[in-house]
Parts: structure tokens; C-alpha cells; sequence
């Protein structure tokens, strides 16, 4: 049965007419011949069958050919083919056969030459008893043709190949032969360099395709443009505080450059840098306070910051607004820049980022505050959807069907709303993120038309886990700093965790070349210092709480702080955090954040330097910096970063892979074995839920879902070595009597891989705790230091350890980005460390920081040192260290007595470099 | 001076003729109209006065300078049923305007104090005499912002309490259960609806006496440098507490469907299927049609229409809201079509091309519990959902912008 031609022909085509050739060959190919020459009068078959799941779909075949001829001498009409023995006319119903160029084409400029067509400079195709006839050159090969200036095509975007369409010629059920034939009257002979035949993806194919097309564009590698941080090294350093009282401040206060002068002075005399003004907080439910508060305000305050030598933030949400904002929402047509259900097209309380009106309005407003003001960075934030259901607005709809070439449902019952498994679904999703990352964007080059230095920021509370209205990685590329609200109302308690999450913002900021910063909601005094120890820790600016200013006075005047604009992390071990892992789904995207994170606390307890890269900036030069590798969870591992992978294996790394990393394609979609099973040398079997035992030559422990919050860890996957010869069970994991590989290592080239079959991050697992919740989180206490151990085993000659340490120190290292001569390392007392009671999270208590009266001695090995300074605001002068050259590195001493809360050891290296 | 157009169009009666000072009344309330503020319910004598102050650390103290001045002094305007006096000091201001309805009496205040104040917190403050308060039973709503609310039964007793202590504090509601004062008082009207605290806005009252007056406090924290600080109480004639018709919740904007369909339309939530909605009906069903269509869905797939104008009564109760529209038809072009409510039209000269999906917002008031919808021309309608944002007794926000007592 032939396919039914007038359905297809009524089919809105996905592609747009004459598109490129490459758009045609990335259909699945079905057929294709090797190169081979054709004599006068002789034909070659090139057969096909099209599968079940293709019936119906639009049919291709694409051709390479000339006319072999000694020098480029012109064109022939020589070559013609037909399908199971029909012939093939110039059109398919009332459109073109020919798809990838015009009917005619121009060559020989000036009309020097005529051809076949008859016409001078142009060529046509010929169409003889109903048989077409396909325009070839004559020519030695290709290359020659078209450096030929007299036979040159002058508008042929694909000279080389002719794309035909004969989908009204095929059989669906049965087998199908093109042939080709040669019908030179004059005794040429034609090479056909290919024939290949193409059937159109299905439409989930073509939306996942376009999904992946808008991913890469916009979120992918080539999305992330790295400008110099000339004019904004501020946001690095920057000590940060509220103008007044926070997002709720009525900004009635400033009318006059004094009332300015008068907030502004005393913060600048307590050495802030930067302001954070965060009132009128939902703009747009405070339109008529706009020209009387807002612009005076921006005004005074940005004249007297800037007198002061501060920098000033203006920080707020945007569509937003509520009831407040009524009288201008019913004004005008305001109602129709409002959001809308995708479903009904009922409006919420939220005005549409795609708006046309709503943005000119926005953008035109702060771009006259900037006029008036030169304010120096923006915080916009809730520039996005309102929930899942939105928005469905005309402009968006249109919107999306203009840049994916799909259009959005309208019946309010489609099962493509909400359904995550709809490739159209995933592919307005990623459009709504592309949406709030462009508003961002554009916001920014509107402001950039008044003040070019202007700077974008942008926090994100949870970015470990996948977000139901869009990830905000796409935001972060649009802007130059990330930050990170409400860490932690307990830093001490929740020490590691801070520390692990501010890793992975750390590793999100290099990849776009941006600054980090930390705002923490502390609970009492010696809270808010830790909070700045830790900070510092972080090698990241701070906003603090101004409730607690009075508490961290002396620390903000610090004068030896970290120049963090100048130092970069400097650790043996990194770690992967891959968006596309997170946002494969939004069930399993959780726990790679979550694994990642449970790694990281581990290696933050016990010392080991570890940096999270994020997954596009991944390559194998920079994974060659460091010894070890982690992937934890990350299920889903793009081309690049297999790539990179492999070749860092394979050059001699050491590769740890847990849990269910590279089970996921990047469709979303479940794999039947690892993507890096050849690798890992390991197949997939299946997963087993806990208990188990961990058979560890160091101590069995047991491994149930009683010895961790998510229940999700609580299992092990069952894996086959693929060769066994080559496979080294490292632990075992028992269940119920039976023995299985728990930790196997392989080799692979010159490295290896360590397969963690389990997921020992998640058992490990605590998030940060707040004011009034309760202690809800159980970690497996033999977790962290079965994972370090396992660690240590594989590192070989950790950079910095320590010789002699006392119990509760951690410390973080980071090295001079410049020219490598100098190595930071701050260390942090966490003696008052313990784990809190479920009832006692709500108790505020003061931290107590003894005095750390024992030496602390470090190893620094690889690089030579020329001294050491260790500096402490619990001290009140430097204090220089020993530093003794051993066999295996350099040791260094920070006398006891010198610290109680926080330090930072400076060391002087002779040896530039180093970079990592 | 210009005072914009009331809300409320209600009876109420100006007397001007009272010995010694003109009043308004209306209903059980009499309000002076002179600087010193004076409301009466029931004749008796519920307010006795207002001032601003600014909270130091030394706490409250009799006789505290106002940043504003003394309103004594200050200016009285008055434009109907709305007094309005001001106050000024330099920069700093008090406006205060009070309505008065038979049914409520609005008091609404700016104070505005610029520079530094020596203290943390900027006070509005109304007074009442504790003579006639005492032995008062109320009950009383208290709670913070966003945070779960308690009501307890109380009795007004200032021998128990000391002088310059709090009485209670985060009350938001108030229902005062005494013959002579049969109402209640909201110390909370904005906030409940702003969905945010706001330093610059009241949200509660904390009240102290000192010893002769009680002192219904709201505070502006922050207030080191200056601020603007705005607040309403609204008094209301009965017992019935402002809450009973005025949700706790962050806001009364919904992003629901909780819709009011039309004829075999729905009513329902989110999550529900489409059910019959029997409140909204067509006032002459006889001459409508409901076409039936393949296409569009169950929510646009059929439509009502009729030759002749098809008006659609909606039971809403009373309020603001915004309707959508939608209209669809797979097979033929609709309109011209007009679209009209009891305050004008909404809509007119739609047209609708064959297969376009037309959606349309148009804000929609419900007096008395009722709206109608008028449809003339050549009209369709497939569905219509009307979202509710402000209940009637909330329109001051909209008609009468609370927080901008523009002055010309």
C-alpha cells in the first residue's frame, strides 16, 4: 500500500522550504550505497524497507554525483532514477520534488556561459516524458567544480547534494528499489559519490531534537561566553549589607542627599563595600510609589554610596505583585501582559516575561533609574512562571511555536499538559527556562545601553535539585555572580553542608567566569561570625545580616582577608555536577544533587580537597589537573563529557562512578546498562534494596534505609564485571547470605575505574536546618568514613594534609589564579560541632570556639614554600609558622594558641603556577 | 483639594447642627469633624483623640514629643462624609481622614518622619478613655503575620495592668461585646491582603494605658532614619468580626478555575472535572442554543448562542473580579459580537475568525451577590471563568486608592 500522499502534503512540514542540507541528512537514514561509477545505459539499485513505526512518514533520498570529465566543463542532464520502477516527476502534488535548492540555480557570473536550460547563467531541471532529469556538473571532482569561476553555482547553498523527496512512490509494507540510471546520450560516464536514503523522525523524534537543538543553544557549552571581569573584580570581594530594613523597607526614608548620607556613612565606616537595597520589594504592586520613592531613592542613595567608595544593588522581585498593585493592573491594558493558565487562559498574579508591553515598561522604567542613578548591579529575581501552568498567553504560544516549530495544545484537557514524558511538554519547559535566562539577558542590555558596567546577579535556594518552574542555570549564564540565599540558620551544626553546597556554587561560577557570594540568616552573634568565617572559607563574598552587624564589626574591618577575586580552588579531587543529570527528571534529577552533596560533606569533615566542575566546562585537559575523578549519580553523561572522561582515564586518572551514573540518555529516557559500562567494565543487573552489609577490610557496617533520610539511597545495584580478569572486587556487599561486588575497580588505558555500586552520598546526606523545623535527617555514621577511606586508598600523595591536626579542624585551600605563588588555606574550628536532638534545632545558643592551644601541622607536597604566614582575627598579629622541608613535601607549623574560631595560613610558594 | 470619589454609595446622613461642634453621622457612628479625632459609637465615645511618637529605648512615657507636631494645630478638611486633618513639622507630616458610613467608619493615616528619630519604631496611635472601656468584654484575634491566628474572650480591666505595659499585642481583630459599643474594630485591613509585612505599612495594634487613656499603638520599625508609615482600622457597626468575611489567607488572588461557568459550563477547581454550575443562569434560555462541536476539547469544544441577545445572570458574591472569555468555533467565523455588564460594555466589535482561539480578560463587579452578562451581535461564547480578587467590603483599594490620600 502506498503511503497516502495528500495527508502528507496537508502535514505542516517541519522543515522550511530549501533548508539546509544537513537538516535533511539528520533524518534516520534507512539506505545508502558506497561511491561507484555509472557507464552510459547502465542502472544501480540502492534497496530499502521501511519499519512498522515508520509507515506514514515523509521518504527522502539524497544524492552525490558528477560527470566524470578532466576539467570543470559545464553541466548534464545525464542523471535520472525511479522508484520500484516508477518514474519520478519534478513535483510532489503542487509542491517540488527538489528540497534542498531552488528549481533553477545560477552560475558563471555575467552570463557567460549557457547550458542545458538554454538560458544564459542558468540551469533548470528537465522534465522528459514525466521523468525528471537532475542537473549534474561535469567536472574531475567536486572541489574543482566549485573553484571553477565559469561553472561556479552562485546561490546553491548545497552544491553537492541533491535531496529529492519520494514518499508518494513507496510501498510501506514491502521491499523498495531506487534506481539509478545513467541516460548520457554522448557516452559519459557519471560517479555517484553517495545515495542514501532518509525517512523523517517521528514528531516525538523532532520535538526532542528541536529540545536538544534550544538546550545546547542556550544552556549548552557554546551558550556561556567568558567576558573579563574587568570592572566587576568588586563582586568578588564584596562585603554586602542591607541600605535599610530589608525587602520589606517602604523606601519613604531618603528625600534628600543627607537623608542618604546618613545611612550610608556608618555602614562605609564599618568597611562594607556594597549595598543590597531590597525594598518595594514586588515592584509591581507598588507602580504609584515608583516616580515619588523609588527614583529619589535611587538617586541619593547611589550618589552617597558611590562618595563613600560602596557599590549598590538593587534587588527585587519583578512580575510580581499582589493586591496592592490592583489599581495599576486594571489600568490601561495591563490585564493583558498578565500571565495565563496554559489551559484556560485565566490570568494569575504574575505579569508575563514575554510580554511585549511588560517588558518595554520594565525596561524603559530602570533604564531611567540607571540615568539618574548609576546603580551598580541588579538582583532581579522571580523573573519567571507561576507554577507549572503557565504561561499560556498568546504571546508565548506564538513565541513558542516561532522558535520550536510546535505548537502548544489548546484543549485545556491535552494530555501533553503535565505529562513530563512528553517530549512537547519538556520542550515548554525548557522553553520557559530559555524565557526567564532571555528576559535576564535582554534586561541586562538594557541597562548596558546607559551603564556598561552594570552587573547581573542571581540566587537560587536549591540548586542541587531539579525545579518544577525551570532550572536557573540558564539565569546564571546571563549573569556575573551567583549567589546563595539563606544557607544556613545553624552553620555550626550544619558546617558540612554549607561548606559541600558552597562547592557546587563554586563550581557553577567558574564555569560562566562569575563571582559567588553567601547571604546567611544566622541566629545569634556568634552564629553571624562563624557565618563570616565561613564565607571566607568559601572564598566568597558575603551579604550580611544586619541584624548582626554590631557582632561581625571587627571582622568585616579585617584587614587580612582572602583577596578572593585572586584565588581559585587548589584540590587533588573533583567532582561532576551535571545539569542534565538534575533535569533528566524530576524524581531521579534530586539525588544526583543529593549524592553529589552527601560526597562532598564527607570530604569536607575529613579534609580532603575536593572542587564540584560543572558539566560544561568539563574537558579532558582540565580533568587531567586533577588525581581523582567523581561522577556521584550522575545518570545522565553528554558526549562531550564521555569524551573527556575517557581520554582522562585512559591518560592514567582514577575515575570513581556511584550509583546509577550514565543510566539515563539525554532524552530523560532509562538505559538498559551504564553509557560507561565499557569503561567501568561492568554491566548492569539490577537493584537491590537495602539492608546489606558493607563487607570493608576496615569494618563491616551495615547499610539500611534506618541509617538515612531519603529512602531513595537505600540500595545497591547489582553489577556484573563485563571481564572478570580485569575486574578487582574491592568490597563486597552482602545480602541475605550472597556475596556481590559493592566497589570494584577496572582498568582502563593507563587509569582506572572505582565503581561505588550504592549510594553512600545520599546515606550521608544532611541539608541545612532552620529556626523552628526539627531535626529530621539520619546519616549512616559509617558512611563518610568508609567513602574517605575508600578515597585515600586511591589518592596518591594527597597535595595537602595533615601531619597533625587537632580533632574538628577543616580546612579549605585555594591558590592564587594569577601566578600560583601563594596557597590559602583557612582552617575553621568546629569543636562545638555536635549532632542537634530533634527538638533542640529551635533553641538558639551561642557558639562556643575554644582556643585551639595545640600546633597545627600541615603537609604541602609538589611545591617548594618560602614561608608562611598565619593570620587570625583571634589574634592580633600574624604569626609567622615553621616550615621544614621533609622527604615527602613541606611541613608546616601554626603555633598553638594562635586561633579559636577561624584562620587564614598564607603560604609563599617559589614556583609559579599551577593553576588548578 | 481633591478628594477622589467614594466607594460607597450609601445613605447616610450629615448633621451639621450639634451644639458646639459639627459632626458626621452616620448610622451608630458620630465623628467630630475637628483636628482632635472623635468617633462615637452609640453615642458613646469610642476614640478621644490621636498622636504619632517615636519608640526610644526608654519604652512609653507620658507626654512624648510628636514628630509631627501637635494636631491640635493641624488642619481640617472636610468633603461630604470624609474629614481629612494634616499636620506638619518641617518634612515630617500626619494626615488622618476618616469615613464615615452607616455601616463603618474608616481611619486612614500617613505619617511621614524623615531624618534621624533617636528611636527604633514610628507610632500611630488612637486613644480611648479607660474609664469607658473598663469592664468591656471583647474578643479578641490576635497572631504575627502569616502565622496561625487565636481568638480568646477578654475583659478590658486597666486595674490589672499596669501603667505603660502592653495589654495584649499582635491583635489584628477586635469585636467589641458591650451594648454601647456594639462593633468591631480592625487594626489589619491591608495586611491580610498585601501577602508580605511591611515596615512601612500597620498590621496590628499592641495597646497600653497610662493610666488615664488607652493607648491602641501600631508601630513602623525600622524608623532609625525616618520612614512613611500608613495604616487603616476600620470600625464596623455589629458584632460580626471583620474576619468572619475576610479570609486569613495571603492573599485573595487565586490562580484556581474556581469558576462560575456558564449553562452546561463548570464550576469547580483545578484538579476537578467540569461540573454543572447551577447558580449562573441564562435569563432567556429558551432563546439559546448550545451548538455542539467536535474540536476544542471539553472546555472549548461546545458554545452557547442565540439569535437575539443572550444575558447571563452570574451568583457571585459581591466583589471584584476578573472574567475570561473564550470563544472558538472550528467551522465558522464569529462576531461582530458585544459584550456588556451592568456598569457598560466590556467588549464590542469582536470578531473571531474560524479556527482562532479568542481569550479575553475583562474585570467584572458584583454588587448585591449578582452580575449579568449581555451578548448581542452575532455571538458565541464556549466558556468564561470569573476569578475573584477583592470582595466588595475590600473596593476602597481599588475606587478610592487606600494608601495615596492624594492632596491637590
Amino acid at each position: 500500500m502506498r503511503n497516502i500522499i495528500a495527508t502528507l502534503i496537508a502535514l505542516a512540514l517541519c522543515l522550511p522550504a530549501h533548508a539546509r542540507v544537513n537538516d535533511w541528512l539528520d533524518w534516520s537514514p534507512i539506505a545508502a550505497s558506497d561511491a561507484f561509477d555509472l557507464e552510459p545505459a547502465t542502472t544501480k539499485r540502492v534497496g530499502f524497507t521501511l519499519e512498522p513505526q515508520m509507515q506514514g512518514r515523509r521518504v527522502i533520498v539524497a544524492i552525490q554525483a558528477f560527470r566524470r570529465s578532466s576539467e570543470a566543463s559545464g553541466y548534464c542532464n545525464d542523471l535520472a532514477f525511479d522508484v520500484n520502477g516508477e518514474v519520478m516527476g519534478l513535483n510532489i502534488g503542487d509542491q517540488p520534488r527538489l528540497l534542498n535548492r531552488p528549481m533553477e540555480f545560477h552560475f558563471a557570473p555575467g552570463g557567460s556561459r549557457t547550458q542545458v536550460g538554454g538560458r544564459a547563467g542558468v540551469l533548470g531541471l528537465i522534465e522528459n516524458h514525466g521523468s525528471a532529469r537532475w542537473t549534474l556538473p561535469a567536472t574531475p571532482s567536486f572541489d574543482a567544480w566549485l573553484a571553477s569561476d565559469s561553472y561556479k553555482p552562485t546561490d546553491l547553498p548545497d552544491p553537492r547534494w541533491i535531496v529529492v523527496e519520494m514518499t508518494d512512490l513507496v510501498y510501506a509494507d514491502s521491499y523498495n528499489y531506487i534506481t539509478v540510471k545513467n541516460e548520457s546520450p554522448d557516452g559519459g560516464v557519471l560517479h555517484v559519490e553517495r545515495v542514501s536514503v532518509h525517512v523523517q523522525p517521528s514528531r516525538s523524534e523532532a520535538i526532542e531534537a528541536a529540545r536538544a537543538a534550544m538546550y545546547e543553544k542556550y544552556f549548552g557549552r557554546a551558550a556561556i561566553v567568558h567576558e573579563p571581569t574587568t570592572g566587576r573584580e568588586w563582586v568578588y570581594d564584596m562585603d554586602l549589607i542591607d541600605s535599610t530594613h530589608g525587602s520589606e523597607a517602604s523606601m519613604a526614608d531618603i528625600q534628600t542627599i543627607e537623608d542618604a548620607r546618613r545611612i550610608i556613612e556608618p555602614l562605609a565606616a564599618d568597611g562594607y563595600t556594597a549595598l543590597m537595597v531590597s525594598g518595594l520589594h514586588m515592584r509591581y504592586s507598588y507602580t504609584e510609589y515608583w516616580e515619588t520613592r523609588i527614583v529619589p531613592y535611587m538617586k541619593y542613595l547611589c550618589q552617597a554610596a558611590h562618595d563613600a567608595g560602596m557599590r549598590v544593588i538593587d534587588h527585587y522581585d519583578v512580575p510580581i505583585y499582589f493586591s496592592r498593585g490592583y489599581p495599576f493592573l486594571l489600568e490601561d491594558d495591563h490585564l493583558e501582559w498578565t500571565q495565563r493558565d496554559i489551559r484556560y487562559g485565566t490570568p494569575t498574579r504574575m505579569y508575563c516575561i514575554n510580554n511585549p508591553d511588560f517588558r518595554n515598561h520594565f525596561f524603559t522604567f530602570t533604564r531611567r533609574v540607571q540615568e539618574v542613578s548609576g546603580i551598580d548591579g541588579y538582583q532581579i529575581d522571580e523573573v519567571n512562571f507561576f507554577d507549572k501552568n503557565f504561561c499560556g498567553c498568546e504571546h508565548c504560544r506564538t513565541q513558542f511555536q516561532q522558535e520550536t516549530g510546535f505548537a502548544l495544545p489548546r484543549d485545556a484537557d491535552s494530555p501533553v499538559f503535565f505529562n513530563n514524558a512528553d517530549p512537547l511538554w519538556r520542550l515548554f519547559l525548557l522553553w520557559r527556562s530559555v524565557s526567564s535566562q532571555r528576559f535576564k539577558a535582554d534586561f541586562l542590555a538594557s541597562i548596558h545601553q546607559v551603564n556598561p558596567a552594570a552587573i547581573l546577579s542571581n540566587y537560587t535556594t536549591s540548586h542541587y535539585s531539579p525545579a518544577r518552574r525551570g532550572s536557573a542555570w540558564g539565569k546564571f549564564i546571563a549573569s556575573y555572580a551567583v549567589g546563595k540565599e539563606g544557607v544556613s540558620r545553624l552553620p555550626m551544626h550544619d558546617y558540612r553542608y554549607c561548606l559541600a553546597d558552597f562547592r557546587m556554587y563554586t563550581g557553577i561560577a567558574d564555569a560562566t567566569h562569575h563571582a559567588t557570594w553567601m547571604l546567611w540568616y544566622p541566629l545569634t552573634g556568634s552564629a553571624a561570625r562563624f557565618s563570616w568565617a565561613m564565607s571566607q572559607a568559601s572564598n566568597c563574598g558575603q551579604w550580611h545580616s544586619r541584624r548582626f552587624s554590631s557582632s561581625v564589626r571587627d571582622l568585616i574591618a579585617w584587614p587580612h582577608k582572602s583577596k578572593k577575586f585572586d584565588f581559585t580552588t587548589f584540590a587533588d579531587v573533583a567532582m561532576i555536577f551535571s545539569e542534565k543529570s538534575k533535569d533528566a527528571s524530576l524524581w531521579t534529577g534530586t539525588y544526583h544533587g543529593m549524592e553529589t552533596l552527601g560526597w562532598g560533606e564527607a570530604m569536607v569533615e575529613h579534609n580532603v580537597q575536593y572542587h564540584n566542575i560543572h558539566e560544561t566546562a568539563v574537558t579532558a585537559e582540565l580533568l587531567s589537573r586533577y588525581k581523582m575523578v567523581i561522577l556521584p549519580q550522575m545518570t545522565v553523561i553528554d558526549e562531550d563529557c564521555r569524551r573527556a572522561i575517557e581520554t582522562y582515564v585512559r591518560d592514567g586518572g582514577t575515575l570513581i562512578v556511584t550509583g546509577e551514573s550514565g543510566m539515563i540518555d539525554e532524552r530523560g529516557r532509562p538505559l538498559p546498562d551504564y553509557a560507561l559500562g565499557d569503561m567501568m567494565n561492568l554491566r548492569f543487573v539490577e537493584l537491590l534494596h537495602a539492608p546489606f552489609d558493607v563487607m570493608d577490610d576496615a569494618g563491616s557496617f551495615a547499610y539500611d534505609r534506618d541509617r538515612m533520610f531519603y529512602n531513595y539511597g537505600a540500595r545497591m545495584v547489582h553489577v556484573e564485571p563485563r571481564d572478570p580478569a580485569n575486574a578487582r572486587v574491592l568490597v563486597t556487599f552482602r545480602k541475605d547470605g550472597k556475596d556481590y561486588p559493592g566497589v570494584v575497580e577496572s582498568t582502563f588505558g593507563q587509569g582506572k575505574v572505582v565503581t561505588v555500586a550504592s549510594f553512600f552520598g545520599v546515606s550521608n546526606l544532611t541539608l541545612g536546618l532552620h529556626e523552628g523545623s526539627t531535626q529530621i535527617f539520619k546519616t549512616n555514621p559509617d558512611a563518610a568514613p568508609f567513602m574517605v577511606r575508600l578515597l585515600r586508598s586511591l589518592l596518591v600523595d594527597e597535595t595537602v594534609s595533615a601531619i597533625d591536626l587537632p580533632p574538628r579542624i577543616v580546612y579549605t585551600t585555594w591558590i592564587n589564579k594569577h601566578d600560583g605563588r601563594e596557597i590559602n588555606v583557612h582552617l575553621l574550628n568546629v569543636a562545638d560541632y555536635r549532632p542537634l536532638g530533634p527538638d533542640e534545632v529551635g533553641r538558639r545558643r551561642q557558639i562556643e570556639f575554644p582556643l585551639v592551644d595545640a600546633d597545627m601541622t600541615l603537609r604541602l607536597r609538589g611545591r617548594a614554600v618560602s614561608g608562611a604566614t598565619f593570620y587570625s582575627p583571634d589574634t592580633p598579629d600574624p604569626v609567622a609558622c615553621a616550615v621544614q622541608a621533609t622527604a615527602d613535601g613541606t611541613s608546616i607549623t601554626i603555633p598553638g594558641g594562635s586561633m579559636k574560631m577561624y584562620g587564614l595560613l598564607k603560604i609563599q610558594s617559589t614556583v609559579a603556577g599551577g593553576d588548578q | 483639594m481633591t478628594i477622589r470619589p467614594l466607594a460607597c454609595v450609601a445613605v447616610f446622613m450629615l448633621c451639621a447642627g450639634m451644639v458646639g461642634a459639627e459632626t458626621i453621622d452616620a448610622g451608630p457612628f458620630s465623628v467630630d469633624v475637628a483636628p482632635t479625632l472623635t468617633v462615637r459609637c452609640n453615642g458613646e465615645t469610642l476614640f478621644c483623640g490621636d498622636r504619632t511618637a517615636i519608640l526610644t529605648s526608654r519604652g512609653f512615657a507620658k507626654n512624648e514629643p510628636s514628630p509631627v507636631g501637635p494636631i491640635d494645630a493641624g488642619q481640617v478638611i472636610r468633603d461630604g462624609n470624609v474629614m481629612t486633618a494634616i499636620v506638619q513639622q518641617g518634612r515630617n507630616s500626619l494626615r488622618r481622614e476618616v469615613m464615615v458610613t452607616p455601616d463603618e467608619v474608616h481611619i486612614t493615616f500617613e505619617a511621614r518622619v524623615f531624618g534621624s528619630t533617636g528611636g527604633t519604631h514610628l507610632r500611630y496611635e488612637l486613644l480611648s478613655s479607660n474609664e469607658t472601656l473598663q469592664d468591656v468584654p471583647y474578643a479578641l484575634t490576635r497572631g504575627a503575620m502569616r502565622r496561625p491566628r487565636t481568638t480568646s474572650e477578654e475583659v478590658f480591666d486597666f486595674t490589672s495592668v499596669e501603667p505603660f505595659k502592653y495589654l495584649f499585642q499582635t491583635g489584628v481583630y477586635m469585636a467589641i461585646k458591650s451594648p454601647k459599643f456594639d462593633c468591631t474594630l480592625d487594626f489589619n485591613p491591608m495586611g491580610t491582603w498585601q501577602g508580605i509585612n511591611n515596615y512601612g505599612e500597620n498590621w496590628s495594634v499592641s495597646p497600653y494605658h497610662d493610666g488615664e487613656n488607652l493607648h491602641w499603638t501600631m508601630f513602623c520599625s525600622a524608623a532609625s532614619n525616618g520612614a512613611t508609615f500608613t495604616g487603616k482600622i476600620i470600625i464596623r457597626a455589629g458584632s460580626e468580626p471583620y474576619e468572619a468575611f475576610h479570609e486569613n489567607i495571603a492573599m485573595s488572588y487565586t490562580t484556581d478555575f474556581p469558576v462560575a461557568m456558564a449553562l452546561n459550563f463548570t464550576d469547580g477547581d483545578t484538579h476537578d472535572t467540569y461540573q454543572p454550575c447551577p447558580a449562573n443562569r441564562w435569563r432567556n434560555a429558551d432563546d439559546i442554543r448550545i451548538v455542539p462541536r467536535a474540536t476544542g476539547g471539553l472546555l472549548r469544544r461546545d458554545f452557547a448562542t442565540s439569535a437575539g441577545e443572550g444575558v447571563l445572570d452570574l451568583d457571585l458574591q459581591s466583589g471584584q473580579y476578573l472574567v475570561t472569555l473564550n470563544v472558538y468555533d472550528a467551522k465558522e467565523d464569529t462576531g461582530p459580537f458585544t459584550i456588556a455588564c451592568g456598569d457598560g460594555v466590556l467588549l464590542e466589535n469582536i470578531v473571531v475568525p474560524r479556527g482562532e482561539y479568542w481569550n479575553k480578560t475583562v474585570p467584572l463587579r458584583s454588587r448585591d451577590g449578582k452580575a449579568e452578562l449581555r451578548f448581542s451581535g452575532k455571538w458565541k461564547i464556549n466558556a468564561l471563568a470569573a476569578q475573584l480578587i477583592l470582595r466588595d467590603n475590600e473596593d476602597f483599594l481599588l475606587e478610592r486608592p487606600y494608601w495615596n490620600m492624594a492632596i491637590e
